[in-house]
């Protein structure tokens, strides 16, 4: 290939790459993206040619630069209109490169647009785009340093013949096919990897002691309905069909995630006005870490090792709520390793927790959750249970309220399920199979809104999502008089091979019912979940397993964010001593080895085998015979160049042999005619490529042995 | 009076090095086996061989450089930039970028060690080389690597005492393989030249620093004093003793005849009037100089006593004289006279291309010596038979030359312009 297309062909994938990546951020406007789009081809085929019109491009500038200036009083962020900015500036010099210089601006411009692409895209695109982006970099740097070579070189310095400031070779040069081949771009791909490496040691190495005078690092988070404090009915519904992750979750022991099935649970609600659930009491409380950074909950016995360990990875959401399974022992969160501000928690009287975290970063966190069996209170009497619950009246009246417009109907469906069950947990089991048995579940939801969400779904539709269908058990166990409550959450997720965690997507969205029993003190452990949806439609619904593909972006996705977005000190810290350990145990490992000694016939074998790998090495590295005697003259003359160094009459390093025997003539140095006859030795050694015979070089070294004496009585004689 | 100098520590012989280094293996071994830990004992090695490397290497001499360039510094600038950018946002993705560009400029350092190793560099120096005249110098490059080949290579001679004469440029040296280029350089004055050095460098492979690598490939130039015009001086005196060609074939400057063209006969002897009148190939012969032997005495002697007056260095002297009498050998050479040259009591007979050759040789080192012995044609025993025309060659400066000459040159106060005498 032309040297010249292969240049420009690496420039436009060069400039391609940071304008596709600033792109795929979402933050730039549609138009500059079009621009973007149609001006690429478009200047390719223009070639490398300057404007006849640049006035017309400068006045195209100006108005780039008033439309940005209108994009960030209309409230766009500046560094969204900045990169706006900068990729017009780029196609501006991309249809209008005719010189060296315009091509550095370009390539400068491009990486502005990455700079700027670190703000406005940090998806797991990002990593591919800047491994092109350095692969393409290096391609494009390395063939324009050579090609500015070949244009400065062979333009006007080095042919003498030519008339100045004419082109000599250099189209010729430009369009050769022999500079660069397909080997040269694979050997420097391979160095634009090494590059890579070295950009990833850089990057983990760099001490995170950031000051923080900007703003913080931070990515687009969740948008999810149904964990605020105020849910409409039905808002389930929209969410169940994507596929986004909301959250990753590694379980220690590993085995713990066969618990079937895994409801993650986040906000619980107390109050139903017949259109939307929301809470009643909003009073929260802090929970302070203790020694190791582990948080317990008040009602929380035992200690970590009895409980089950889940390591979570959560999305940024706008609702800051912990998810975890039920019932919640403690908390330990990663941030609190670090040296940064330490995120609050708040406990509310529902037993749900939230965090508090400025800028949009993921939360890790470590949920601890107590293995709990089906409690007795259950099974006990349901008058008893009504009298029990009657007795704590402000409890009572919150978790058996009823919308006040609840229609007769539902009151005594509940009272025909029911029946005449003999305990609480009896009657919670038949309202719960009666809904998973005579009802269905769809998300393809026909509502009659002149109705209420609830009367609609029991009677007319029969069929609805699982928010209808808790809602419609604890309405129907409130009128009976047991104490429920909707919880909202996650159900299920899925097993990610490649990662090993559990990956649980916005789909996994879930709906549940929590009864009251009496005796388990106030928090969550007094709170028993009954699922009324029929489950296997929920897990039907829920979507298809991904693919290994799937799963392992999805694994990648996750490391990117956790190892390079969300990189900080504490991550590494402990990726130091992680890498200090490894260290540490690999020279425990070669201990025997360093403890080895060679004794007996080991000895004498490696002795001898030392002694062979320095003959060789000598033998390797002998001299070549007109070397040897060059390498000998000149030690002739340092030797007579320290004799006379003495005197004060050294050699100098430019002066030749025999310029430094002129100088010595000329300063009166003794024994001249001595060193004269020793240069001329010099000189048939040097040049004449064969080595001095033995009568020469006792010659020589007689010669030496004289102008030493010489030279001593010389100073003798001068002292005295 | 010279100046004493820390650069006279020759680097050591290749035998005392390979005792110095099995001496400090041995020991290291030794040490092993008598109990020592095997990563202390490689650690005692590797020091060791490291002080005996900087030990046994002779003086130290800094032969390589790094100077940014102009685009270096650009991206130096944006490379800090972009670090002060990351640590104050904490924008880790800028981290990124920070490495990246680190990365490139170490890459650049170390790609750009690569390409200077393993060059050899020789020079093709002409034979005659004229002082003010400008010359080629072939520079022959050869990459040793077997895998990687050169890019980007500039290659500059470095003159005793003096900056680099000229550039040459070697866009890509295959590996294992040799390119040749040259370069046009000029000497201003005859004499011997050195060339101490040369150096090497490269901008590959961003441009953004250029490394120089000194190889101590040294040479000696031997410039010899350029000719000039001498015409109508020599012809001036060829005029003075009636002396007159004979009419035999040779390069003289009077017509002899007329002849048929000959296979191996010079084409520039051809002439082309008479070709195009008979229709046959003419040769136009030229009569000889023989009979004129010419002998050009050269006086190096000043009056006893030291310098010349002030404004003229004996060197500057000893170029004018130089010169002149190299121009008038040329000269007479071309005429066809038989010339030798009488220099410090040395004869150069130049009869040919090599003799002229030696007396310009010795003409470019001759120089003017303060209460010197002047040339005396008179004083040779042969001088009664000697039937030479004798030519003194010489400066106003100079010492007078008492013996009995058929003309004198005088080169005057400065080179090339002459007196005829």
């Amino acid at each position: 290939m032309r040297f010249k297309r292969v240049h420009t062909l690496s420039s436009y994938l060069l400039v391609g790459t940071s304008s596709l990546t600033l792109l795929s951020g979402g933050a730039t406007h549609l138009a500059v993206a079009a621009l973007t789009l149609i001006g690429l081809p478009l200047s390719w085929r223009r070639g490398e040619k300057a404007s006849a019109r640049p006035w017309l491009w400068n006045l195209l500038t100006l108005g780039a630069l008033a439309w940005t200036i209108v994009r960030i009083l209309q409230g766009t962020a500046a560094l969204a209109a900045g990169g706006e900015f900068i990729t017009l500036l780029l196609l501006n010099k991309l249809f209008n490169r005719s010189t060296l210089k315009d091509l550095q601006q370009m390539y400068l411009l491009s990486f502005l647009q990455m700079v700027a692409a670190t703000a406005l895209n940090s998806g797991l695109i990002f990593a591919l785009a800047f491994i092109a982006y350095i692969i393409f970099a290096t391609w494009t740097l390395m063939l324009f340093h050579l090609r500015r070579e070949v244009e400065e070189n062979f333009l006007l310095k080095y042919d003498d013949s030519a008339p100045s400031g004419r082109p000599v070779q250099v189209e010729r040069v430009l369009n050769s096919r022999r500079l660069v081949s397909g080997r040269f771009l694979l050997v420097s791909s391979a160095l634009a990897l090494v590059i890579c490496l070295g950009a990833a040691g850089v990057f983990f190495l760099f001490p995170r002691v950031g000051f923080g005078w900007l703003s913080g690092g931070s990515r687009p988070g969740v948008q999810m309905t149904g964990f605020s404090d105020r849910i409409e009915l039905g808002s389930f519904g929209r969410i169940k069909s994507d596929d986004t992750v909301v959250m990753r979750v590694r379980f220690d022991p590993p085995e713990a995630r066969s618990q079937q099935p895994l409801y993650w649970r986040g906000v619980a609600l107390d109050r139903y006005d017949g259109q939307a659930w929301r809470k009643t009491r909003r009073f929260r409380r802090g929970l302070t870490p203790e020694a190791g950074g582990l948080r317990r909950m008040p009602w929380s016995e035992g200690e970590p090792s009895d409980w089950i360990k889940q390591e979570i990875y959560l999305e940024p959401m706008a609702q800051q709520v912990l998810f975890s399974l039920a019932p919640l022992e403690a908390v330990r969160l990663s941030a609190d390793e670090g040296r940064g501000r330490r995120p609050h928690l708040e406990l509310d009287r529902q037993g749900d927790v939230y965090y508090d975290q400025r800028g949009a970063l993921a939360f890790r966190y470590e949920a601890y959750t107590s293995p709990r069996a089906r409690p007795a209170a259950l099974d006990m009497p349901l008058s008893a249970y009504r009298s029990t619950l009657a007795a704590q009246q402000r409890f009572a009246r919150r978790f058996t309220q009823l919308p006040d417009n609840l229609s007769p109907e539902i009151a005594a469906l509940a009272a025909e399920i029911v029946g005449d069950a003999p305990t609480v947990g009896e009657a919670a089991r038949r309202v719960r199979d009666h809904l998973r048995t005579q009802y269905s579940y769809t998300l393809d939801l026909q509502r009659d809104p002149t109705k209420p969400p609830l009367d609609d779904f029991l009677f007319q539709q029969r069929a609805g999502h699982c928010e209808y269908f808790a809602t419609a058990m604890v309405m129907l166990l409130r009128t009976q008089g047991v104490a429920a409550r909707s919880v909202n959450g996650f159900l299920g997720g899925t097993w990610n091979e490649v990662g090993e965690y559990v990956a649980v997507r916005q789909g996994d969205a879930h709906a549940w019912v929590e009864i009251w029993w009496p005796g388990g003190g106030w928090g969550p452990a007094s709170w028993w979940p009954y699922d009324p949806t029929p489950a296997a439609e929920v897990l039907e619904s829920s979507a298809e397993d991904p693919s290994l593909i799937a799963q392992a972006v999805d694994a990648l996705t996750l490391r990117w964010y956790r190892w390079v977005i969300e990189y900080d000190l504490a991550a590494q810290i402990g990726a130091l001593q992680s890498i200090s350990d490894a260290v540490k145990s690999a020279f425990q490992a070669v201990e025997p080895v360093t403890r080895w000694r060679p004794r007996g016939d080991a000895l004498w074998i490696l002795l001898g085998g030392a002694a062979l790998i320095f003959g060789l090495w000598r033998w390797r590295h002998r001299r070549p015979e007109a070397a040897a005697a060059a390498h000998h003259a000149q030690g002739m003359i340092h030797r007579l160049s320290r004799h006379y160094g003495a005197l004060g009459l050294p050699r100098p390093p430019s002066a030749t042999a025999r310029e430094y025997l002129d100088l010595l003539r000329g300063g009166g140095a003794p024994a001249i005619e001595v060193a004269s006859a020793l240069v001329s030795l010099y000189e048939e050694a040097r040049f004449s490529g064969a080595p001095l015979d033995p009568d020469q070089r006792a010659q020589a070294e007689a010669a030496l042995d004289d102008i030493a004496a010489a030279v001593a009585a010389h100073r003798a004689q001068a002292k005295a | 009076m010279l100046t004493p100098s820390t650069a006279g520590r020759a680097p050591w012989p290749l035998d005392r090095k390979a005792a110095l280094i099995a001496l400090g293996a041995f020991g290291a071994l030794g040490a092993w086996i008598a109990g020592l830990s095997l990563p202390l004992a490689v650690a005692f090695l590797l020091i060791w061989l490291w002080v005996a490397r900087r030990f046994t290497r002779g003086p130290r001499r800094r032969r390589t450089r790094l100077k940014i360039t102009g685009s270096g510094h650009a991206f130096l600038g944006l490379t800090l930039a972009v670090g002060f950018a990351a640590i104050n946002t904490g924008n880790n993705l800028l981290y990124l970028l920070l490495g990246m560009q680190l990365s490139m400029i170490v890459m650049s350092g170390v790609l750009s060690e690569v390409i200077l190793r393993g060059l050899e560099m020789r020079r093709q120096i002409p034979s005659e080389i004229y002082a003010g005249v400008p010359f080629l110098t072939g520079v022959v490059l050869t990459n040793r690597k077997r895998r990687v080949p050169a890019f980007s290579l500039e290659v500059e001679d470095v003159f005793a005492g003096q900056q680099a004469m000229k550039k040459c440029f070697f866009l890509k040296v295959p590996a294992g393989g040799t390119l040749q280029t040259s370069y046009r350089g000029e000497c201003p004055r005859r004499g011997v030249q050195p060339i101490t050095h040369c150096v090497i460098s490269t901008r590959f492979p961003f441009g953004f620093f250029r490394k120089s690598k000194t190889l101590p490939v040294a040479d000696e130039l031997l410039v010899l004093p350029a000719p000039y015009p001498v015409d109508h001086l020599i012809r001036a005196l060829a005029g003075l003793d009636g002396h007159q060609s004979q009419p035999h074939r040779g390069q003289g400057q009077e017509f002899h005849g007329l002849r048929q063209h000959q296979e191996g006969d010079d084409a520039r002897a051809i002439y082309w009037k008479r070709s195009a009148r008979t229709g046959r190939l003419v040769i136009r012969e030229q009569a000889a100089d023989h009979s004129r032997e010419i002998a050009l005495y050269v006086n190096t002697a000043l009056p006893p006593g030291g310098a010349p007056p002030s404004g003229a260095g004996a060197d500057e002297l000893g170029d004018a004289v130089a010169a002149l009498a190299a121009s008038a050998l040329r000269h007479l050479q071309q005429t066809g006279c038989a010339v030798s040259v009488i220099l410090d009591g040395q004869t150069f007979a130049a009869s040919d291309r090599r003799g002229a050759l030696m007396a310009l040789r010795a003409l470019a080192l001759m120089s003017m010596i303060p209460g010197g012995q002047p040339p005396r044609p008179g004083a040779a025993p042969s001088a009664a038979k000697d039937q030479r025309h004798r030519l003194l060659i010489t400066h106003p400066l100079a010492a007078s030359a008492p013996g009995r000459f058929d003309g004198v040159l005088t080169a005057g106060g400065a080179p090339g312009h002459l007196k005829g005498a």
